[in-house]
């Protein structure tokens, strides 16, 4: 091996060492949704683990607010349930709802990684057993996947990529998988992309997805942050917030594309944390 | 003269010191200051190597109040000598004679802070010959004149003295004397059941969603009050009738103007007037949060809320990048606080009043947040490590930080913090009790209470104002006179509890009854 090829052995391994801030925060890992998945027709803030028993700190921090399920008048209903956010070193915030109670907790101010905080509970808005798992980076102010800062898992299984389609200015639907001809303009895309992990059947987000059209890149999504502008979050771009990345019940918004006449080949590329990649290729007619 | 000595004998009136005159010429025998405390006369004594005697000479020192400083006038003695000798002591440093404190001429240990009271030493020097006859005398002057004891016929004037005081007591009882207002007591006025038999009716009520006339005309009036205890909710007047008591296993919202209850995911939720009739679906998933005529919906995800027209549609929403710690609502606004420490308030319309975010601490978080009824005032409770208390004023489209006040010890879990209607006062949860800020004149107050603030009462005016503290299992209600005074405090088990104040009114709630007590004797 060449000493250049060892040095970039070297800056990957040290690189995904620092990146594993954190730890899973339970032991059995049962995903039920990941970061930028649909969830109510909204952007999932985190990832939601189910059949959770103990959850346990994902590091080493301080603690710096317990919430409790409001039940009487004198607050608000906030829908992690009963909460703890856990502050570290590093300027990230992780929190941990839909928990059965703070009892555990009780003065405990320092958190080191695996101790436990709570039991999975029915206090959140989620599914019962279920933990609400979220990274905050405070610096950044913006809300991380967490898969970027936890260790990763084996996964040999790629996303798919389903039922696209092209959506013209007047609203006019071409399905991809099946048009040969399509008129020149400018299109939205949807697409049914989903990834899929060794040992679990929920269908789960993937970790990027991008669009090129003869070539060249024409939109993507990073599954990485999420921004806030004006009151509202969103990923990379404006446009991939809530309201337009999930607007189709069914399909994600991939991003405009702009179609001229004469041959187009689009291809959608769709690659999960593990950098399994699944791609489609079509090709069309524009007139 | 030794420390103790020195700092028990400068807060009497010192009068007179004597001392006699030792075998060299010098007080070396003890010296003993006479002085005057509450018109009687004790004695300290003085050290016996006292260093004036040493240098040979005759000393005077001076003692005066420090008002008197600039007269320098010279003082005539009993034996008719005037002591005007200039600093120094012939052969000796002054700092040795008494302690003096070098370059300020006062002994080293007097009392700092004292007003009146406060003694020392200005001027140090020798006698002239002249005046070097009979006992060698130290004279301390005071601020008040001194009549020499032998000069006074204390016999003669004694009558005329208890006489005079008599008078003067007697008169004093008469101008002096106050009104005594009437004391204040708590009068328990009624006490319901809220799982009692007779009231089928109302159970009905909280489930119809076209409820009869009649019904409806029975909560048109006014002094409606809204309550939740545990699993139950309903509606009571001030006069004790329960109009309608709900019990359900999910959880519930109410406010005077209308309810709800929702299971944990919850979607599509319908809020329903007090009567009963549907007033509007919220058709979106999450929480609704009911705040007087205000409807708002937490959105699943932790970090998102909307507010909702009466027609059901959104008003505004906002999303943050972390979870929502803090939240209040008034006729104004909405003021929101976020655990990455931003605070954003959102006017009625939904725009923005401001968004920042306060710092000042090692850990950034919004804990606790108000906005008070006219838009004018916010309040939050932020930060951990430096934990403080922050009032913003709005006005004009811009907003200011007008006092802060950093708070011992560090809350870390959400905090009660909320405007009285008038504005005069926020209250807020520290980590030791209640907090009472003045919003007119930039202070805070603190009062210890036990447990998690759960409601303040409103009362305004400079009167009395009860507050509820604790959570499940003990509460505690303190009955607080402006600004922080606690007069009375009472400890009680209960699962559950509320607390509403309407002036003299107070209506408290405990598990399944719900008590109006009236306050007596406030102004």
């Amino acid at each position: 091996m060449t000493k250049g090829a060892c040095l970039c052995v070297l800056f990957i391994a040290a690189s995904g060492a620092s990146l594993a801030a954190l730890e899973w925060p339970t032991a059995e890992i049962h995903p039920a949704r990941f970061f930028g998945q649909r969830a109510e027709g909204r952007i999932e803030r985190g990832i939601v683990l189910e059949d959770v028993s103990i959850v346990r700190a994902a590091g080493n921090g301080t603690r710096v607010i317990s919430m409790e399920t409001n039940r009487d008048m004198s607050g608000f209903p906030g829908t992690l349930g009963n909460a703890v956010i856990i502050a570290h070193d590093d300027g990230l915030l992780s929190i941990y709802g839909n928990l059965d109670s703070l009892d555990r907790i009780g003065s405990q101010t320092q958190f080191e990684t695996g101790m436990i905080i709570a039991s999975a509970g029915t206090s959140g808005w989620t599914e019962p057993a279920s933990l609400l798992f979220q990274v905050s980076d405070q610096e950044r102010k913006t809300v991380l996947n967490p898969l970027l800062v936890l260790p990763s898992r084996p996964d040999s299984r790629g996303p798919s990529i389903k039922n696209v389609i092209a959506v013209a200015a007047n609203n006019q639907i071409a399905a991809l998988g099946t048009a040969k001809f399509i008129r020149q303009g400018q299109y939205r895309l949807y697409a049914d992309i989903s990834d899929m992990i060794d040992g679990s059947p929920t269908p789960l987000c993937p970790f990027r997805v991008s669009v090129l059209v003869n070539g060249s890149e024409q939109a993507a999504i990073p599954f990485e942050i999420l921004k806030e502008e004006k009151g509202k979050l969103y990923l990379d771009k404006i446009e991939y917030n809530s309201t337009t990345l999930y607007g189709d019940p069914e399909r994600i918004y991939l991003g405009s594309i702009t179609l001229n006449r004469g041959r187009a080949d689009i291809s959608i590329i769709a690659r999960d944390t593990a950098g399994n990649e699944k791609s489609v290729l079509f090709g069309l007619q524009i007139d | 003269m030794n420390r103790g000595e020195s700092a028990a004998g400068i807060g009497q009136f010192v009068k007179r010191v004597e001392g006699k005159k030792g075998a060299d010429g010098g007080m070396n025998a003890p010296l003993v200051i006479r002085t005057e405390k509450n018109r009687g006369f004790g004695c300290h004594k003085l050290r016996k190597d006292l260093p004036a005697g040493t240098a040979g000479t005759d000393r005077v020192i001076r003692v005066g109040s420090r008002y008197r400083d600039g007269a320098e006038t010279p003082e005539t003695r009993r034996d008719g000598s005037v002591y005007c000798a200039p600093l120094g002591a012939i052969g000796q440093a002054e700092r040795t004679v008494l302690d003096i404190n070098p370059g300020h001429n006062r002994p080293v240990l007097e009392q700092e802070g004292s007003s009146d009271a406060k003694i020392r030493v200005r001027r140090i020097g020798t006698r002239s010959r002249l005046q070097r006859m009979g006992k060698q005398r130290l004279y301390c002057i005071f601020h008040v004149p001194i009549i020499p004891l032998e000069t006074m016929n204390i016999k003669g004037n004694l009558k005329y003295v208890i006489i005079g005081s008599v008078v003067f007591l007697i008169i004093y009882m008469f101008v002096a004397a106050v009104p005594i207002g009437p004391d204040i007591s708590f009068s328990p006025v009624w006490t319901r059941d809220i799982t009692a038999a007779g009231i089928p009716e109302a159970k009905a009520a909280t489930t119809a969603e076209s409820p009869d006339t009649a019904r409806a005309e029975a909560f048109k009036e006014s002094g409606l009050e809204a309550f939740i205890l545990g699993n139950r909710w309903g509606y009571f007047t001030p006069d004790g009738r329960i109009l309608s008591c709900g019990e359900t296993a999910e959880r519930a919202s109410a406010s005077i103007d209308s309810w709800t209850v929702y299971p944990q995911q919850a979607r599509n939720t319908k809020v329903f007037r007090p009567d009963g009739s549907l007033k509007m679906t919220v058709a979106a998933s999450g929480y609704v949060h009911i705040d007087a005529e205000r409807t708002f919906l937490f959105l699943p995800e932790g970090d998102a809320v909307s507010q909702y027209g009466d027609d059901g549609v959104v008003l505004w929403t906002r999303e943050g990048t972390a979870p929502i710690t803090a939240f209040n609502s008034s006729p104004a606004g909405t003021v929101i606080g976020y655990a990455d420490g931003r605070l954003t308030c959102v006017r009625a319309d939904g725009s923005d009043a401001f968004s920042f975010y306060p710092g000042g601490s090692n850990y950034q978080i919004i804990l606790g947040a108000a906005i008070s009824e006219d838009g004018s005032l916010a309040a939050c409770v932020s930060g951990i490590d430096r934990q403080r208390f922050l009032l913003i004023s709005i006005k004009d489209g811009q907003y200011k930080i007008v006092y802060h006040a950093w708070l011992e010890g560090n809350l870390r879990e959400q905090a009660f913090v909320d405007f009285e209607k008038n504005g005069n006062y926020a209250f807020f949860q520290t980590e030791g009790g209640l907090g009472i800020a003045d919003c007119k004149r930039h202070a805070v107050h603190f009062v210890p209470v036990d447990g998690r603030i759960q409601a303040v009462g409103e009362c305004p005016g400079d009167s009395l104002f009860v507050a509820l503290s604790g959570s499940h299992g003990n509460y505690t209600i303190s009955a607080i006179e402006r600004p922080n005074h606690l007069i009375a405090k009472n400890s009680f088990r209960a699962d559950n509890a509320f607390l509403i104040q309407r002036e003299t009114a107070v209506y408290l709630g405990i598990d399944t009854r719900i008590s109006r007590i009236e306050i007596r004797g406030i102004k």
